[in-house]
């Protein structure tokens, strides 16, 4: 009995493998079709990532570079603003107006206080008034406050002082 | 019925049953060896791996500049590049030592013994300028190269301005003298670092592991000093050094308000070789010496304020005073009181030791030195420097009335420039002890103060009337008296001339004097008090014509400097000559 159960006829089972397999469509004829544009498309996606990972790396390569090229810039400019602290040292632009340009310090001062009158007459006018060998040009403009403030004005600000 | 195996399939199955053993022994080993690597040899070569591809790099602090009370720089530091050298790998020794010679400026015997070592490490430069970097870099000596160092290298742009009282920093940027070493903690910074990862070629990961310390730079110090009245005192003081051949002399410049150093110079002859040897110290700080007529006003204050005496009260001021068996003479001056009895007006503005001597003894030893301690002289100033000279002056107990007569007039006792100054200012101010000092704030990188130095309050010493009559005879020295040569034209000015005799090995030698000025202006509200000390000066000796005159010059330009116009005074007797 058993072994009638496994004899297939041999029709049947031509039969059976035609049904079990339908005619094959010519569109999926080609085997693993869709699996290829998958792995194509993986494949790209990978390759995309990993294209712009690279130029990535390479613009924060380049950012560092720039980076320390800046710091380079920094202490350059750090050193330039030193030489322009000693060219600028008193010493040397007193040797300079001295010797270069033959100037000396004025042997005396005139400090003009005028009086109501005359300010409103030299507001809009400029004085020369020479002493000894030196010449003190004194202005006078608009507001006295420019020539004559309050000694107070200038004094210094003293946070620990006098109580 | 069973087969029968030929011979060979045997042969042929044992020969596979061995390769299978084999390799499976092969396996094993190789696991092992795997095992023996991953669990006990793991960290030794982790370690191995980091130091290939994990680098460390030091982040320099810089240390932090100082300032002038107007923002002008006078010290800075900038990154600095050391040259080191492995002499194993430099192939051409006196080629290398040539090049490195000729950039460097240093003597090509020197270098060529550094790369002649046998180590593996020699420092040939340290802390050398960017150019010279630059220029070493350009050459590519072989076994040569240049590093960062973690500190900085310090310049000094003014050149030589303030340089005793700035002081200086040593090849590790720490600071060895004044102002760098005494705020040394505030200005140093502290080192950083980053750990990354490196690749094959040696340029950091971007993506790699990171691991960052960030290096603190130092703070900033803004100081209370003038760079231009600074360099002011500093030009006058050495050309009247140069005028009168002077061995050394010192100036201080001060706010009598709140201790302010807007000045401290010190100089010396250019042909003095031991002032040259230790130029680099502070003697206006560091140095006693015996004050002279300029302590007569101590001794006049201390007499007003215990009040003990009278003001109008005269005092013997003749020819001379014999005194526990010496004589006691006035200055060779050609001053003369023409009573012989002056007050203390007079003797403080014609400088009569006698009278000065008179006053002592009529005071009394424990008054007057009561008001030594309470001016401050038997202890420090307590100035943010470092090295202050402390007052020599004797106990008490061992006072004998030849030391009170001459003590009165100066000699005898040994006080420091700066604790004269403060009394000084004591009577410009009205009356108060003020401490000097020179910081004044810590200020980060943006300009921002992170901490305003604090100082003690004056403390009051003497009566606003004490203070007031001190002023008074004061001008009167300066306009009538000794001191006619510290006038500034324009402002009223109120000081007192010294000259003392100088004292080497405990006694007095002839013929060699300091001449010393103290004096504020102007009178009425003071805006600085000045000191002006000359040691040895060889043409003129006196304190009112080596001195004053050198304190004319400085309180001239620094009234200018700060805009202070001249005193009403002045000014209306100048619209009345106009009249």
């Amino acid at each position: 009995m058993l072994a009638a159960e496994k004899v297939y006829f041999f029709d049947e089972r031509i039969s059976f493998k035609q049904k079990a397999l339908p005619k094959s469509d010519p569109k999926l004829w080609f085997p693993g079709l869709s699996s290829f544009f998958l792995v194509a498309s993986i494949a790209l996606t990978l390759v995309i990532y990993l294209t712009l990972g690279a130029k990535i790396i390479n613009i924060k390569y380049k950012l560092f570079q720039m980076d320390a090229n800046r710091s380079k810039l920094a202490e350059h400019n750090a050193l330039l603003s030193i030489k322009v602290q000693e060219l600028s040292a008193l010493s040397r632009i007193e040797h300079i107006a001295r010797k270069d340009l033959g100037m000396d310090v004025p042997k005396e001062r005139i400090i003009i206080e005028p009086s109501q009158i005359v300010r409103t007459q030299m507001e809009k006018t400029q004085a020369t008034k020479t002493s000894g060998s030196n010449s003190i040009k004194l202005l006078y403009p608009n507001s006295s406050k420019l020539l004559y403030p309050s000694a107070a004005a200038f004094h210094q600000e003293s946070p620990v002082g006098i109580p | 019925m069973r087969r029968r195996y030929s011979s060979s399939f045997h042969r042929t199955k044992a020969r596979g049953v061995f390769v299978f053993y084999v390799v499976l022994l092969s396996f094993f080993i190789v696991i092992f060896r795997l095992v023996y690597l991953q669990l006990f040899k793991n960290k030794e070569f982790q370690a191995i791996a980091k130091s290939q591809y994990q680098e460390e790099i030091t982040l320099q602090a810089k240390r932090g500049s100082i300032f002038d009370r107007n923002g002008n720089p006078l010290a800075e530091s900038l990154v600095a590049s050391s040259v080191i050298a492995n002499p194993h790998q430099v192939k051409d020794r006196e080629k290398a030592a040539l090049l490195l010679s000729k950039s460097l400026k240093i003597s090509y015997k020197n270098i060529i013994e550094k790369l002649s070592q046998d180590t593996y490490f020699v420092w040939i430069a340290r802390k050398i300028t960017e150019e010279e970097a630059q220029l070493i870099m350009q050459q590519k000596i072989e076994g040569v190269e240049i590093i960062k160092e973690p500190t900085g290298r310090r310049f000094y742009p003014k050149e030589e301005l303030a340089s005793s009282l700035l002081g200086y920093t040593g090849v590790d940027d720490q600071g060895l003298e004044g102002i760098e070493f005494f705020y040394d903690e505030e200005l140093k910074g502290k080192t950083g670092k980053i750990q990354m990862e490196r690749d094959a070629f040696g340029r950091a990961i971007p993506d790699g592991k990171w691991e960052v310390i960030p290096a603190m730079n130092g703070m900033h110090l803004a100081t209370t000093v003038d760079e231009t009245i600074q360099y002011v005192a500093e030009r006058e003081l050495k050309k009247g050094i140069k005028e009168t051949k002077a061995a050394s002399g010192t100036v201080i410049v001060m706010d009598p308000k709140n201790g302010n150093i807007l000045a401290m110079a010190n100089a010396s002859y250019p042909d003095n070789i031991s002032s040259q040897n230790d130029k680099e110290k502070n003697h206006a700080l560091t140095d006693i010496y015996e004050p002279g007529s300029t302590f007569k006003t101590v001794l006049i204050t201390a007499a007003v304020d215990s009040g003990k005496l009278k003001f109008n009260e005269k005092f013997y001021s003749g020819a001379s005073l014999v005194v526990g068996g010496r004589a006691i003479h006035n200055a060779d001056d050609g001053l003369t009181s023409p009573t012989g009895q002056e007050d203390m007006t007079g003797i403080l503005t014609y400088s009569f030791n006698v009278g000065a001597a008179s006053l002592g003894l009529r005071l009394g030893k424990e008054t007057f030195y009561e008001y030594l301690d309470k001016f401050g002289f038997m202890s420090l100033t307590g100035i943010d420097l470092p090295g202050e000279g402390e007052c020599l002056i004797p106990p008490l107990n061992e006072w004998t009335p030849l030391q009170l007569a001459t003590i009165s007039f100066g000699q005898g006792i040994a006080v420091t420039p700066l604790q004269l100054l403060r009394l000084y200012a004591a009577l410009a101010n009205g009356g108060y002890l003020v401490i000097p000092h020179i910081g004044h704030a810590l200020v980060n990188d943006s300009g921002e103060v992170q901490k305003l130095l604090g100082f003690p309050s004056p403390s009051r010493i003497i009566s606003e009337k004490t203070a007031k009559e001190l002023q008074a005879m004061l001008q009167k020295v300066v306009e009538e008296g000794t001191g006619k040569k510290a006038i500034v034209p324009g402002y009223s000015v109120g000081g007192k001339t010294g000259t003392a005799q100088v004292v080497e090995q405990g006694a007095y030698v002839s013929g060699k004097y300091i001449a010393s000025f103290v004096g504020f202006v102007p009178v009425e509200d003071p805006v600085m008090v000045v000191l002006v000390k000359v040691n040895e000066p060889k043409t003129m000796i006196w304190g009112g014509a080596v001195a004053a005159p050198i304190f004319q010059a400085i309180a001239r330009e620094a009234l200018w400097q700060m805009r202070l116009l001249p005193s009403s005074k002045v000014t209306q007797t100048f619209k009345a000559a106009q009249k």
